[in-house]
């Protein structure tokens, strides 16, 4: 879709596009099937009325799992969790996995613990495509055997990623999905922070996607990406947290057991984790707390005793790190980023933005966690608040100053280079042209962007027209618009929201996806024929 | 469970073809072993993780004719011929699949804690009316458990579906309309909502989407999303019919308006702020009291959606069960058919099963030193009974014997190539003493019974009676010693040809020091001391070419066709 080119269409619809054209020609009025009532565990609402269309399939890449449902419906059909499969890594036939724990013999400081459950890492260096491809290819196969069940027809895609999935991994899903027998006509990629705020019902929002190898904050305005940080602090941290707590507490047991599989850390860190809402607050007598390590079909069960409130530490320590820990702006805590975000933009889209805080990914449910974090943002803006920008200083904090450059357009020309997330120098916030600056200097600069697939597909700049466009539109406070205060907005996640993003989508041809590509410009092209510059 | 060694694995030829790489310039991320465009000139890596998603038992490969060319679950497409209920056998018809969400919708249903399928139970006092909840005859579960009792013991699902939606529609409507500004009333312990409910909220979400859509795009097609159900859709189309409405003719000269935010619990947007932290409390407080066993795990909440985001086993919905199916497969490349079963959920017979067992030659090891023999693991039945993995002593030379049986009507000339040393950690070497050789064609079954009862099985090259015997009997020929180029043993489809193999040492002794780096390259993975030989078969034949009953027969024509074969032997001892 080159034509999107044409600057700033919105995403989502904001006004009808000139050139929308019927979507779908009238169909002969027929008695719509009614959706049966039995139906209730699947069919939403929403969904059944639009069974007799022709059906959209979602999909969801994360680096820890692939999920698949029908564009409509409330909840995916199916996810799979890589790793997780008994078969997973092992060929047809070989059952050990049914009785054995994978990566037994790494504790979690290893380079390599863990590997097994990652579809890959954000580090693509070493990573091998084909396996890539093999595990997605079999994920895939088996989403659509075992939960889709759908006869042969062709069917569009909606791909909701990470905004920041490398480019090479794209490329290998592409390949996949097109791939595959069910040959859909046409993929939609979307990011999923701009689908969590569709599934929270907003158009501006500041999303906190906590995922697996870093946290990812997009500030979104008119459901345009307009500025991003992330830090390393997410999932697998907490979950390395988790693991060391429960090694420390069997050391001093009378079975000491040194050697925690990701599984077992992942499953107590998901059902036990949890953040003190406020810090200073009186503790409560504590309890013990007594978790059941799994065990092979023979062997004895046994457990682990600890007090309930040491369950506390991984989260804490991993959200909210005491402020002596830290020392790189890739480290810092949550609530820090949050507040390096919301500075950066404009002001009339940081009071809405910070209204909106929308919690999302895996570890994004941890009871006190959204409460902590809202504390600790209002807190600080109690202490620093908005105005102190300019007299930060320069040395001390890195945002401002950097800030400063890139008003100065030092960054704004030309393709920044890419440094790869995990090294720990690289700046946090990336810069974007707007599309329109972007338009004059770039069919050339795209290309070599494109072949360069470590170069990141977008960049994006608060302090830039777009941000400002975006800005000045939100100037006027309309009924019931709440802003200024700090407030989360709950969402009922990316793939719900990709879910009604392509339920929509359906129905009403001005909505677009951030990319589209059709199949038969991926079978001319590939990837270099792709315009990716949303993501 | 072990690896069961020997064995042998096949790759489907689709795996190396050069379509595996969209684009040359990727090439150098993909591994070594599958780049080459001529499998015969790479070598196959067994060792390499991408194997295991390439190698296949030779049952579960299928072979296409029209291709000449073996078929895999990746290069064949699958139909749903049936769908059934793997509990109650139902068949579902197709039209209610969907909407059922792949489920079947009668009265199956599993646990959600333990996956085992869930049983009504009556727990009705004789004087009252007659309830019922649903157990787990294995964790002992009861849908209790989670609040709910049925009146009837059939239309379970049915049943449930009412279930949940009153108490979705109780707990909302419990809910004031509290805009997201105004903090909530307090509210007592009673009449306290649940937390935002997911499929509630997704529903009103979409009505939202679709009224804003509906107001703000001036609506290039009235048809648009052929939503007649639609409230809106239907006011829009009857509004075009009966003139337009006055406040319709507004908007209609207005700018359009962008789409607002949704507000509000009735457009399913739940909120909230740092003051409040009373539900998140009560959630760690619960979590405190109730202990591990009554927080869910990942596992429940991933193996049903409809249990997304319980956090307590109270809160698991019971799942009803997922439907199966029956299904064809067809060639990707030619879309010919090469598996159909039958559609009676019941039947295990097939209308079309192209196996690639009957189209390829087949590969086995043994060592020709009968004493080494492995027994078949697939034959161990006993916990009693262990099952020890043939172990290979490095440096020491072993001799096997490599069975091709010929599974095709021809007689077929097959060249086996192997690298002299294998691929992976640990370098063993291999010799095929007679790499190319024939083999008779299969036969009648009987055919073969019948030959071997007239002690003509094995005609080993000197045609001695001796070797005769000792084949017959199954004993060690200690007299016949392999010869380079010889086959062998040969019957009617059967061809036997000696292999030896050096299992190369777990490590390997090096008089200079070696850096930490290299130390570390050296830990063996998993399986790494499995020994493992690829060998590229390829076989040649004439084929007889279909020709319509009653016309002439056509010449033969030659086919061929190459695959990678890997053959497990053993693990290497340290
Ligand atoms: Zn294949
Ligand atoms: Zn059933
Ligand atoms: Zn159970
Ligand atoms: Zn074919």
């Amino acid at each position: 879709m080159a034509a999107t080119a044409s600057s700033n269409t919105d995403y989502f619809a904001s006004r009808p596009s000139p050139r929308s054209r019927p979507s779908l020609a009238p169909t002969s009025p027929r008695t719509p099937l009614l959706g049966r009532s039995i139906s209730g565990q699947f069919g939403s609402p929403g969904g059944s009325y639009l069974r007799e269309q022709e059906e959209v399939l979602v999909w969801e890449l994360h680096q820890r799992y692939i999920s698949v449902g029908i564009a409509g419906e409330n909840r995916p059909r199916g996810v799979l969790r890589f790793g997780y499969g008994v078969n997973d890594g092992r060929r047809v036939g070989d059952w050990r996995g049914v009785d054995r724990d994978a990566g037994v013999g790494l504790d979690e400081v290893n380079e390599k613990w863990g590997r097994e459950h990652e579809l890959f890492r954000a580090d693509v260096t070493d990573l091998d495509l084909g396996l890539v491809e093999d595990v997605l290819e079999r994920a895939v196969r088996t989403l659509h055997v075992d939960y889709l069940q759908l006869d042969a027809k062709p069917r569009k895609v909606v791909l909701a990623v990470s905004s920041l999935l490398p480019l090479p991994v794209l490329e290998v899903t592409l390949k996949v999905l097109f791939g595959h027998y069910s040959q859909p006509p046409v993929v939609t990629l979307m990011p999923t922070p701009l689908l969590a705020c569709v599934g929270a019902g907003l158009r501006n929002a500041l999303v906190v996607e906590i995922g697996w190898e870093e946290t990812v904050m997009t500030a979104i305005g008119e459901y345009k990406t307009v500025a991003e940080r992330r830090s390393v602090r997410g999932g697998k941290m907490l979950v390395q947290n988790t693991s060391a707590l429960l090694r420390d507490t069997l050391k001093s047991t009378t079975n000491p057991k040194t050697l925690i599989p990701l599984k077992f850390a992942e499953d107590v860190a998901q059902r036990t984790a949890h953040c003190p809402t406020d810090p200073n607050a009186p503790s409560s007598p504590d309890s013990s707390f007594t978790i059941t390590i799994p065990s092979t079909t023979d062997a004895p069960v046994q457990k682990v005793t600890l007090p309930f409130s040491s369950l506390a530490t991984p989260a804490t320590r991993t959200f909210f790190p005491p402020s002596t820990s830290y020392n790189d702006t890739n480290d810092l805590p949550l609530s820090t980023l949050i507040f390096l975000i919301l500075l950066a933009l404009p002001s009339d889209l940081r009071a809405q933005c910070m209204a909106r805080i929308v919690l999302t990914g895996s570890s994004s449910n941890i009871p006190g966690l959204r409460t902590r974090l809202l504390r600790e943002l209002d807190q600080l803006i109690r202490d620093r608040g908005w105005d102190h920008v300019h007299s930060y200083g320069s040395a001390k904090s890195p945002l401002p100053l950097r800030l400063r450059e890139r008003i100065a357009g030092e960054e704004g020309k030309g393709a920044p280079a890419y440094r790869p997330p995990a090294q720990p120098a690289e700046p946090p916030l990336r810069t974007l042209e707007t599309p329109a600056a972007r338009s004059d200097t770039t069919a050339t600069a795209i290309d070599s962007a494109a072949n360069d697939f470590s170069s990141p597909r977008a960049s994006i700049d608060p302090a830039t027209s777009l941000a400002a466009r975006i800005d000045r539109r939100l100037a006027t406070q309309s009924k019931n618009d709440v802003r200024g205060v700090v407030r989360g907005v709950e969402t009922l996640g990316a793939w719900a929201g990709g879910s009604l993003f392509a339920s929509l989508a359906k129905s009403n041809a001005s909505i677009r996806g951030v990319a589209e590509i059709t199949r038969e410009e991926w079978e001319k092209k590939g990837v270099d024929g792709c315009d990716l510059r949303g993501l | 469970m072990d690896l069961a060694l020997p064995s042998a694995h096949y790759a489907c030829p689709c795996s190396s073809s050069p379509s595996a790489i969209t684009s040359a310039r990727r090439a150098s991320h993909i591994s070594a072993p599958l780049k080459d465009d001529d499998p015969e000139q790479s070598t196959f890596d067994p060792h390499s993780p991408r194997s295991a998603y390439n190698l296949l038992p030779l049952t579960h490969l299928l072979f296409c004719d029209e291709c000449s060319q073996i078929r895999c679950p990746k290069c064949t497409i699958e139909e749903v011929i049936t769908w059934y209920c793997p509990s109650c056998l139902f068949e579902v018809p197709s039209g209610s699949v969907r909407g059922d969400g792949n489920r079947c919708a009668r009265s199956c249903l599993d646990c959600p804690v333990c996956e085992a399928p869930l049983n009504p139970t009556s727990i009705g006092e004789r004087d009252t009316a007659e309830e019922y909840v649903l157990r787990c005859g294995y964790c002992h579960w009861t849908s209790a458990d989670a609040g709910i009792k049925l009146a009837k013991s059939t239309k379970l699902t049915e049943q449930l579906a009412k279930f949940r939606r009153t108490r979705v529609e109780g707990a909302s409507g419990l809910q004031h309309d509290d805009e997201a500004n105004v903090p909530r009333v307090a509210i007592t312990e009673a009449s306290k909502p649940q937390p935002r409910d997911h499929d509630d909220a997704f529903g009103k979400l979409t009505t939202f989407y679709k009224e804003q859509l509906s107001e703000s795009s001036d609506a290039p097609n009235p048809y648009g999303g052929s939503n007649y159900n639609s409230p809106t859709n239907l006011a829009r189309i009857m509004g075009i019919y009966g003139g337009l409405s006055r406040s319709a003719l507004k908007k209609s000269r207005e700018k359009p308006q962008p789409m607002r935010e949704a507000h509000g619990v009735n457009e399913g947007v739940a909120t909230f702020q740092p003051e409040e932290d009373g539900d998140e409390r009560d959630i760690v407080g619960k979590m405190r009291e109730l202990g591990w066993d009554d927080l869910t795990s990942e596992q429940q909440q991933v193996v049903a959606p409809v249990n997304g985001d319980a956090r307590f086993t109270s809160e698991l919905w019971p799942v009803s069960t997922r439907l199966r199916t029956k299904r064809g497969k067809r060639c990707k490349v030619c879309n010919q058919i090469v598996f159909r079963p039958e559609a009676k959920p019941g039947s295990t017979r097939t209308k079309v099963r192209m196996l690639a067992h009957d189209h390829i030659p087949k590969l086995a090891l043994q060592p020709l030193n009968v004493a080494a023999r492995a027994q078949d693991p697939s034959f161990i039945v006993r916990k009693d009974q262990l099952y020890v993995e043939p172990n290979l002593r490095p440096h020491a030379a072993q001799q096997y014997v490599l069975t091709v049986t010929n599974p095709l009507f021809e007689t077929v000339k097959v060249t086996l190539t192997t690298p002299a040393i294998t691929p992976g950690k640990v370098k063993s070497r291999v010799t095929i003493l007679c790499p190319e050789f024939s083999i008779g064609p299969a036969g009648e079954m009987w055919d073969d019974a019948l030959s071997s009862s007239t002690a003509s099985t094995s005609r080993p090259e000197d045609g001695s009676r001796k070797a005769a015997m000792a084949s017959l009997t199954g004993g060690e020929d200690s007299e016949r010693q392999p010869e380079a180029g010889k086959v062998w043993e040969k019957s009617r489809n059967r061809t036997k040809v000696i292999l030896e193999i050096v299992p190369g040492a777990l490590k390997e002794i090096s008089i200079v020091p070696k850096a930490e780096e290299a130390q570390a390259s050296e830990v063996l993975g998993e399986d790494e001391d499995v020994l493992q030989v690829p060998i590229f078969v390829r076989a040649e034949w004439m084929a007889e070419v279909s020709h319509p009953p009653g016309g002439k027969p056509e010449p033969k024509e030659l086919r061929e066709i190459g695959y990678w074969c890997v053959l497990g032997v053993g693990r290497i001892m340290g």
